[in-house]
């Protein structure tokens, strides 16, 4: 299976800050990927560099091209959602669809209709007449209406219920992804994706901190919810994360073997939220 | 229709001003047409006032008594009756360009806070992103906002004008027909003819002539971090007060003097702007003329460099750090 994206010793300087501090990545075609960090972490900074909107050393190719220097050439194949805010707020619904149907040679304006007529939205209105959740709605609409290799989202339910958020991602599982096309996914909202991804990839202070697939995470990480009695031996297996939870404490091991592990308890897989917490404590360290 | 053509049409999504404003200055003329008051108002002038070379024949217009004298007030379509016959045509021509003037003015306007506009308003509500999502290159599209800019808006303003032509021409030739005057003289092909080659004169001089300004104001618009009036007016001004200041010469501000004023010799000679005729021209050599003069081809190289440089910007920009 071929690339889609291949990063090598990507960074990103703003002054004496490194946002990207020599990150390398490579990104499959057919792949749902959740590129996931605190605030700060780099993730807008990667993205942009993948679209080619910023500036970066390194090596970076998307596509097989050099996103910053061809990026109209990458943008045939590639899509992209920002956050909910960048429709611009003048322009109706009808002038849109028919804008990006007359310039992106990819638009399957049957597909976008059809989506438009499932949602309340009329084509009549202006963007700012539209509340939050029928701008994303129209915004998926017109990009799932591409037929795009790669489709990127950052924090693209920013500011939505959670009933939007829900309808958002299994309206993009269940109607855009076939698994061939890849998603390239930031959001804060982690346990809400983690079900749709395939790969995860953590990123911290301008580094990876993860980079694997879903499957390895289950085979790699493990959570136990440690009998009280237990708790002694089970610290000395060196979990690298412990929390406390509703009276049982939960620890999180890696490349620990797991029938080891459940002489001590319940052993389960973390959830991405808490294998995240647990890997940035550890970055901290 | 070519995708070109759509990023221009977008523009008129956006900008609807370019658009709305003619309309709304043809619909104020159409208004004075049928009221009646378009054809020129009342004209007042003091008692010993000539019109034409000659003074004003007693039993015209009538006469009123003003704070400085004896005032009196004619109408308009009386004192063009007054007016010597070969002299009528210029007077005419003249307020058919005046039309045009006014449009030009209007839509000059526009198109300048268009083109200040055009390349930061995306960037400001930062539906930047959602433009440069799509497979559009931004040569394509800063040299749309610039066919907006440079051509459309005065081809939009010279059509206008010829349009609010024909409704002075209508209005006055009912007026006239009313008051017993001769109201083919509103439309003598000369006369209409030389306001419509008036028009698009002034179109051609907006297209070419301004195009370094254009340009100019589109980079400013690329450029400006917050408020691209103030990056695009405040450099000139600081550059020729630089300038007068470190060498005592002034030769930004002259230089900058030279290119805003509008090269209108064509329309009036110099001997007939104080009487206020037109002058009749040959629209083809008024042209010809324009383009092949030093300063207007200068300038195009000029608005090539500066349009360059605007989408180097807009290309190269980091949108949201």
């Amino acid at each position: 299976m071929s690339n889609l994206i291949e990063a090598r010793g990507l960074t990103k300087r703003f002054g004496s800050t490194r946002a990207l501090d020599g990150i390398s990545f490579a990104i499959p075609e057919g792949k749902i990927v959740g590129l996931i960090g605190p605030n700060g972490a780099g993730k807008t900074t990667a993205l942009k560099a993948v679209l080619g909107l910023t500036r970066f050393e390194g090596s970076l190719n998307v596509l097989g091209r050099d996103p910053y220097r061809q990026r109209h050439e990458i943008m045939q194949d590639v899509c992209f959602i920002a956050d909910v805010a960048v429709l611009p707020r003048w322009i109706r619904v009808q002038q849109v669809v028919d804008f990006v149907a007359a310039t992106h040679p990819r638009f399957r304006r049957e597909v976008c209709d059809q989506f438009l007529s499932r949602t309340d939205i009329k084509r009549t209105s202006r963007v700012r007449e539209l509340s939050k959740g029928m701008i994303t709605q129209l915004h998926l609409a017109l990009v799932m209406a591409i037929d795009a290799k790669l489709l990127v989202l950052d924090e693209p339910t920013l500011g939505l219920d959670i009933l939007m958020r829900k309808q958002f991602y299994e309206t993009l599982l269940n109607d855009y992804f076939d698994g061939q096309r890849t998603i390239l996914v930031t959001t804060h909202q982690v346990e809400e994706i983690e079900h749709i991804l395939t790969d995860l990839l953590f990123i911290n202070h301008g580094r990876i901190v993860l980079d694997s697939s879903m499957d390895d995470v289950a085979l790699r990480y493990a959570q136990l919810a440690v009998r009280p009695d237990r708790a002694e031996e089970a610290r000395a297996l060196g979990p690298i994360a412990v929390r406390q939870g509703l009276g049982r404490t939960y620890m999180i091991f890696a490349d620990t073997p797991r029938d080891e592990l459940g002489k001590l308890g319940d052993v389960g897989v973390p959830s991405v939220a808490d294998l995240f917490v647990a890997l940035m404590q550890g970055d901290r360290k | 229709m070519s995708r070109f053509a759509w990023l221009m049409r977008r523009e008129f999504w956006e900008h609807r001003a370019i658009w709305i404003a003619p309309a709304v200055v043809l619909g104020l003329l159409l208004l004075g047409a049928v009221t009646g008051n378009v054809f020129m108002g009342e004209i007042r002038i003091d008692a010993d006032t000539e019109i034409g070379g000659a003074p004003v024949p007693a039993g015209h217009g009538q006469e009123s008594a003003g704070a400085e004298g004896s005032v009196r007030v004619l109408g308009a379509g009386e004192a063009l009756e007054l007016v010597p016959p070969e002299k009528r045509e210029g007077l005419l021509a003249v307020i058919y360009a005046a039309v045009a003037g006014v449009m030009f003015v209007v839509l000059g306007s526009i198109g300048f806070v268009y083109s200040l506009d055009a390349l930061y308003a995306d960037r400001r509500d930062r539906s930047v992103l959602f433009w440069k999502s799509l497979p559009l290159s931004d040569t394509e599209t800063v040299l749309a906002k610039f066919c907006v800019a440079a051509v459309a808006i005065p081809v939009l303003a010279a059509a206008a004008s010829i349009a609010g032509q024909l409704i002075i021409a209508t209005g006055g030739s009912v007026k006239l027909a009313l008051t017993g005057g001769d109201a083919s003289l509103m439309w003598l092909p000369q006369v209409i003819g030389s306001g419509a080659a008036a028009a698009v004169m002034m179109a051609v001089i907006c297209a070419f002539w301004y195009a370094p300004v254009t340009a100019y104001l589109l980079l400013a618009s690329a450029w400006a971090p917050k408020s691209p009036f103030l990056w695009a007016v405040l450099p000139p001004i600081a550059l020729s007060m630089l300038e007068k200041i470190a060498f005592g010469s002034s030769h930004v501000s002259a230089f900058l003097k030279d290119r805003m004023g509008a090269p209108l010799g064509a329309l009036f000679a110099d001997d007939n702007v104080k009487s206020g005729a037109l002058q009749p021209f040959d629209l083809a050599s008024g042209i010809a003329e324009l383009l092949v003069s030093p300063g207007t081809l200068l300038g195009l190289v000029g608005a090539a460099a500066l349009l360059a440089a605007a989408i180097w910007v807009r290309r190269y920009r980091d949108e949201t750090t």
